[in-house]
């Protein structure tokens, strides 16, 4: 048998052919990641069984059932499991910065209770009117509450200032997980936060002996009132002068005339959601409606100015009762009412209920009665909605930030676990 | 001629008959069906029926045979499992704790109240047994004590008075743990003295005594150590409350070292007593959060530890407490549901808030699981216990029906149809 | 006569004019360096922190307050010679944020920004900080205003002296200070939180100086200053959104800026070396763990300019050593650690011409150790200020 000798250039040659083939990287296979999962849930309504996924540079690139996917990725595997997308908090109490300051608050109606209520954003109190005020540049993205948020998966939150004063600042929109408050923040400068009621009129009576910086109007609703309505009654006087002549604040109004900017008033109870009803017929402004206890009572005016309703805590332990409201148990109900009403409405979290139970809360009104596809809007497709973010978050669509929950069962029940959560182009575990 | 039937026969037969006719109505049989029954303790029985007489359960099983005088009650659609327990609470009263920081001659007995939304609610959701416990802001707290949650007049809600006494190893907070140990050996050790002295004293009583109830004592001496008195004698035991894990081992030497019976109400940091926990195989409650945030020092990030994964894994009997002030610990289904979520498996998350609590209270052998000999406590249910959308639809306590959702105002206005237009 | 008389009383005039502007000069030196009289300082180990590195045994020639030379093994025969033959010498630590001697009198409290106020007039030479900041070899000192107020005034960088009639100034005016830390947060005026800090700034920033009545404008004659580009600005922050915010608020006016702040300036590493900021250091202790050592050394490593500084009285004087012995031990080279307290603060304080290192032509100042001047053992055995002794 004549032994067939190899030349010894082709050798090296054909080496090279075969480790090339093992060494170089597929084309593209390096920064996309692909995910199979039991059920997508989209957070539109729709679902897909045994969906894949694929992810590159932290956007959806594909959501179907098959894909050419590229020799050498890497499938993640999830078969028993339900993906959503990450859960947005339309209104969120953080604390911002390991060293936000405690305010010590009371609730006039509540005399019997002094409460202690953190204030995580931040307040500006030299004025009533400080629409400017954004905090990004006051975030902290090392404090504990972002890590509690993305843990119990919500990817998204609205942080602003807080609820001292009438006009209290602009939002913003950002993920619960980053390096930089500049690199987490999805939009800027998004609504301006408003609070009605006797809220901005805390404190107002001065705080120490001599009348000082909070020796000021408002001490009740007639103050706020007048506050509110004065802002944009001058913006409507200087309607001859060109933006260039405007300072900042006045544009903002400006832009708030113009519908371009939402109002997002923060009304208690049925007066002060009145009110808010009047002022946008007044003003023609387009605005939502946060924490809405009462807004059970005005579903038809709600619905006939297309008002989206940001609502929570749903559970509120029994014998509590928010000052004006009639009845506990309809409040429970509301967010089943809105959806029943077709209202477009979306949860949030407050001082009295963490950040990392915004799924409980949407748990208990299922529990309720209140269908799981709605509810799931309503932590998805519709807060983003309400924020004026779809265009990036809030479904599993393609061309959309891949963020992603990938839970063991039903996300609506207690026993399904969070196993995985995608956000920023990052898989994190939230059970570490 | 002779008769058939003599008049005073058919007197006899008919006097009988009379008997036998209302016999039904006054028998004390129940018997209840249901689709598919929990026991807790011998696994799960399809198609089964329980026998109750006399508030106790004389019968359970597929065979179980119905006696043809027993009230039947079909449930042959539902679920029934073992009434909840809860196994320390600090709520169904006006105020946990009094100022001072040694009161354990005070009792809940005094201070609870049966129509309290607390307990209401607890019924509500399933809780047939609830441990009614002063507060953790004294050292000794006093005496608490074991409710059914149905019954206005103290004394018919009454299941175990006297469950034991209060500790908590916290104290006020104003203090330090040296202050609290040393407050506590003090206060013992005074009261060994004490039972020492009554043990030499004559037992005739002294003329000026009055007739003592539970509730008063001879002299100011006896008002202030009888009740430690009692729990060093083994009367009770005692409840420690450990917010912090080096609190458990604290607590474990003094109860050696005074000899008292001991259960620990823990705080979610106290699973880094788990080894210790396991190793000394104490009785524990964990805190209603089963989950606890920890910062690492060195890399800053936030660590989550599944609380109740850790003491499961290493194979600790605990009993699971519900908090219905928030929203994520409202219920003890909800919390074994919770539980299921972090790798307990269905069956022992039920036993969790069932026969361990029962076990831990020493009321096992009346209350926590549906076999013979027990009360009849158990709570109908139209779907799976640890389904989300199950509603406790009966709750009977002592083959009493005690609650019936459909004439639950309250629970009614949360979810009336009515109110959605 | 009248012409004889006149120029006989003029001459006198000029003759008792001239004596009394000699007498005058004479007695504004007398105390200072004796004129022609030179300095020679033999045999140690000189840390210069410039071109030449390290020498051993070199000799230090001071004339007038300043290096003439410095010359391995030659004597110069009109000098006084002080021998520390076997000892270290570095320059003189320069002190770039310091509230000495005037820690009361460098907040101005009724306003919240008093921008035109100037540290130096807060300055007490007397005062026993001076003497406990010498004893540590600073010899350079930055004076700044307090963080309280949102903008507190302009700094002063001088040399320390106990002579009051001895002060001198290198910078009267060196940074407007700003300050974004939590202490400009109060309850009982504006700003209340740092978003409000921030946006008043920012107002200040663009209408400062132009609107308002007298008393305002004033006021805001450093903001002017520092808008024109005639001052820089030197921002306090410490925290990671008071950095954030500094930093954001540096770009947004295209400034250039130094920032003085704590721990947790390490968050920004990469950022700070492209946008060319400053960093100014608060004292290390030994108490810190070894993350924020790493960090320290990681920031250097990125070629980011940083500096220790004392914040006396809130700190010792003696923590600018500490500080680079702590960061010479993570493994920093003992040279790059030592520029940390010398040439390094000296240059982000824009007076390395004069002070810093010991080259020719600069002022001569430096610490004399009985040993390695990182190791804890040696002492300080001796101060010079502008070839003067200044502590033992």
């Amino acid at each position: 048998m004549v032994k067939r000798k190899f030349n010894p250039a082709f050798k090296s040659i054909l080496f090279l052919i075969l480790a090339g083939g093992f060494l170089m990287p597929p084309v593209r296979a390096d920064d996309v990641i692909a995910l199979k999962v039991g059920t997508l849930l989209k957070g539109n309504g729709e679902a897909l069984k045994n969906a894949m996924i694929i992810i590159k540079d932290g956007k959806i690139e594909f959501v179907g059932v098959n894909y050419p996917v590229p020799k050498g990725t890497n499938i993640l595997e999830f078969k028993e499991s339900v993906a959503t997308p990450g859960f947005i908090a339309a209104n969120a109490y953080l604390h911002i910065s390991p060293e936000t300051k405690e305010v010590f608050t009371y609730s006039r109606e509540d005399i019997y209770e002094y409460r202690i209520e953190k204030i995580p954003a931040l307040n500006e109190e030299r004025s009533e009117t400080t629409p400017e005020m954004n905090l990004l540049y006051s975030i902290d993205p090392h404090s504990e509450d972002f890590a509690r948020a993305w843990r119990s998966g919500v990817t998204c939150v609205y942080l602003a200032p807080g609820n001292l004063n009438v006009y209290n600042g602009t939002g913003t929109v950002l993920k619960t997980w980053g390096q930089s408050p500049q690199n987490m923040a999805v939009r800027n400068m998004v609504q301006i936060k408003v609070t009605l009621g006797e809220e901005p009129a805390v404190g107002t009576g001065g705080r120490g002996s001599d009348p000082d910086l909070h020796t000021r109007r408002p001490q009740n609703r007639m103050g706020v009132d007048s506050i509110f309505r004065q802002a944009l009654i001058d913006l409507q006087n200087k309607s001859e002068l060109p933006d260039s002549q405007l300072n900042p604040q006045e544009l903002l109004f400006r832009k708030v005339l113009r519908g371009e900017i939402p109002l997002r008033i923060r009304a208690r109870s049925y007066v002060d959601i009145k009110a808010a009803l009047r002022y946008g017929e007044e003003f023609g402004f387009k605005w939502i409606l946060e924490e809405g206890v009462d807004a059970y009572k005005y579903l038809d005016d709600l619905k006939n100015k297309n008002v989206p309703v940001i609502y929570g805590p749903v559970y509120r332990p029994k014998g509590r009762f928010d000052f004006n409201s009639e009845n506990d148990f309809y409040r429970a109900q509301t967010p089943i009412l809105l959806a029943k009403k077709g209202i477009l409405f979306a949860f949030q979290n407050d001082s009295r209920s963490p950040i990392s139970a915004l799924r409980d809360e949407a748990i208990y009104a299922v529990k309720l009665g209140l269908d799981e596809e709605s509810a799931l809007k309503a932590l998805t497709f519709h807060a983003a909605k309400i924020l004026g973010v779809e265009d990036r978050i809030g479904t599993v669509e393609k061309g959309k930030d891949a963020d992603l929950l990938i839970f063991s069962g039903d996300p609506f029940s207690p026993s399904s676990r969070l196993e995985k959560v995608l956000i920023n182009n990052k898989i994190l575990d939230p059970n570490k | 001629m002779k008769r058939f039937f003599y008049p005073s026969q058919i007197l006899k037969y008919v006097l009988v008959l009379l008997f036998l006719v209302p016999l039904p109505l006054i028998s004390q049989v129940k018997a209840i069906k249901a689709r598919k029954i929990y026991t807790g303790t011998q696994g799960v029985i399809e198609k089964g029926v329980i026998l109750i007489e006399n508030g106790k359960i004389v019968d359970i099983g597929e065979e179980a045979k119905i006696p043809w005088s027993a009230e039947t009650i079909d449930y042959s659609q539902k679920v029934i499992i073992p009434g909840l327990i809860e196994a320390h609470a600090m709520r169904g009263y006006d105020k946990a704790n009094e100022d001072n920081p040694l009161t354990p001659f005070v009792s809940v007995l005094d201070n609870y109240d049966t129509s309290n939304d607390a307990i209401t609610d607890a019924l509500r959701s399933g809780v047939t047994t609830i441990n009614i416990m002063p507060g953790n802001a004294t050292i000794l707290g006093g005496r608490g004590a074991i409710f059914k949650t149905f019954g206005l007049v103290v004394e018919d809600a009454l299941l175990v008075p006297d469950s034991g006494m209060k500790i908590s190893m916290a104290g006020t907070p104003l203090q330090s743990r040296m202050g609290v140990m040393a407050q506590l050996r003090r206060y013992f050790n005074e009261t060994k003295d004490y039972i020492e002295k009554k043990e030499k004293e004559s037992s005739a009583p002294k003329k000026e005594e009055m007739v003592s109830t539970p509730m008063s004592f001879r002299s100011p001496e006896s008002v202030k150590y009888e009740a430690v008195a009692d729990l060093l004698r083994g009367r009770y035991g005692a409840f420690f409350y450990c917010p912090s894990p080096s609190d458990v081992v604290q607590a474990q030497k003094f109860s050696e070292a005074y000899g008292l019976k001991a259960v620990y109400v823990l705080g979610p940091e106290c699973y880094k007593a788990a080894d210790f926990i396991a190793e000394k195989k104490l009785k524990v409650i964990l805190d209603p959060e089963l989950v606890y945030f920890e910062k690492d020092p060195i890399s800053e990030d936030l660590k989550k530890v599944e609380v109740v994964k850790v003491f499961y894994d290493k194979g600790i009997e605990f009993a699971l407490l519900s908090d219905p002030e928030k929203v994520y610990t409202r219920s003890l289904l909800y919390q074994a549901m919770k539980a299921v979520s972090f790798g307990v498996p269905a069956d022992a998350a039920l036993k969790f808030v069932t026969i361990v609590p029962a076990q831990i209270l020493q009321v096992d052998r009346q209350v926590g699981s549906l076999e013979k000999d027990k009360l009849a406590n158990f709570v109908v249910l139209d779907k799976e216990p640890l389904d989300l959308a199950a509603k406790v639809e009966f709750v009977y306590i002592e083959g009493k029906s005690v609650y019936d959702r459909e004439k639950d105002e309250d629970l009614k206005e949360l979810t009336n149809e009515k109110i959605i237009q | 006569m009248y012409g004889t008389a006149k120029m006989r009383k003029t001459r006198l005039e000029i003759f008792l004019y001239s004596s009394l502007v000699i007498s005058l000069f004479a007695a504004l030196f007398a105390g200072g360096a004796e004129k022609g009289e030179a300095l020679l300082i033999k045999g140690a180990k000189i840390y210069t922190m410039g071109p030449q590195g390290i020498l051993s045994g070199a000799n230090l020639l001071i004339e007038g307050g300043k290096i003439k030379k410095i010359i391995e093994g030659q004597d110069w025969p009109q000098a006084q010679v002080v021998d520390y033959s076997g000892k270290c010498i570095i320059p003189g630590l320069v002190d770039a944020h310091t509230y000495i001697s005037g820690y009361y009198r460098l907040l101005e409290n009724s306003q919240v920004v008093t921008s035109d106020l100037v540290a130096l007039a807060a300055f007490d030479p007397l005062s026993p900080e001076v003497d406990e900041a010498l004893a540590a070899g600073i010899t350079t000192a930055n004076l700044c205003p307090r963080n309280e107020n949102l903008v507190g005034g302009i700094t002063s960088i001088l040399k320390l002296s106990k002579d009051p009639r001895n002060l001198f100034l290198l910078k009267k005016e060196g940074f407007l200070k700003i300050s974004f830390a939590k202490d400009v947060e109060r309850d009982d005026r504006a700003p209340t939180s740092l978003m409000g800090a921030k946006e008043m700034l920012d107002e200040l920033m663009k209408n400062g100086g132009n609107q308002g009545d007298r008393k305002e404008i004033f006021q805001e004659r450093g903001i002017l200053k520092l808008a024109k580009g005639e001052l820089q600005p030197l921002i306090a922050a410490s925290n990671y959104e008071e950095i954030n915010t500094a930093l954001q608020w540096l770009s947004d006016w295209k400034k250039k800026g130094v920032i003085v702040g704590g721990e947790e300036v390490y968050r920004f590493g990469e950022e700070l070396h492209q946008k060319e900021v400053s960093i100014l250091l608060s004292p290390f202790l030994f108490g810190y763990p070894d993350r924020i050592f790493e960090k320290a050394s990681s920031l250097l490593k990125l070629g980011v300019k940083i500096a220790f500084v004392s914040n006396l009285p809130e700190g010792e004087a003696s923590g600018l050593r500490t500080s680079a012995l702590l960061l010479y031990h993570q493994g920093i080279p003992q040279e790059e650690a030592l520029k940390t307290i010398t040439l390094y603060p000296a240059q982000i304080l824009g007076v390395e011409s004069v002070v810093g290192s010991l080259e020719e032509g600069k002022d001569a100042d430096f610490v004399v150790f009985s040993g390695e001047p990182l190791d804890l053992s040696s002492k300080i055995l001796a101060v010079y200020s502008s070839g003067h002794l200044v502590s033992k």
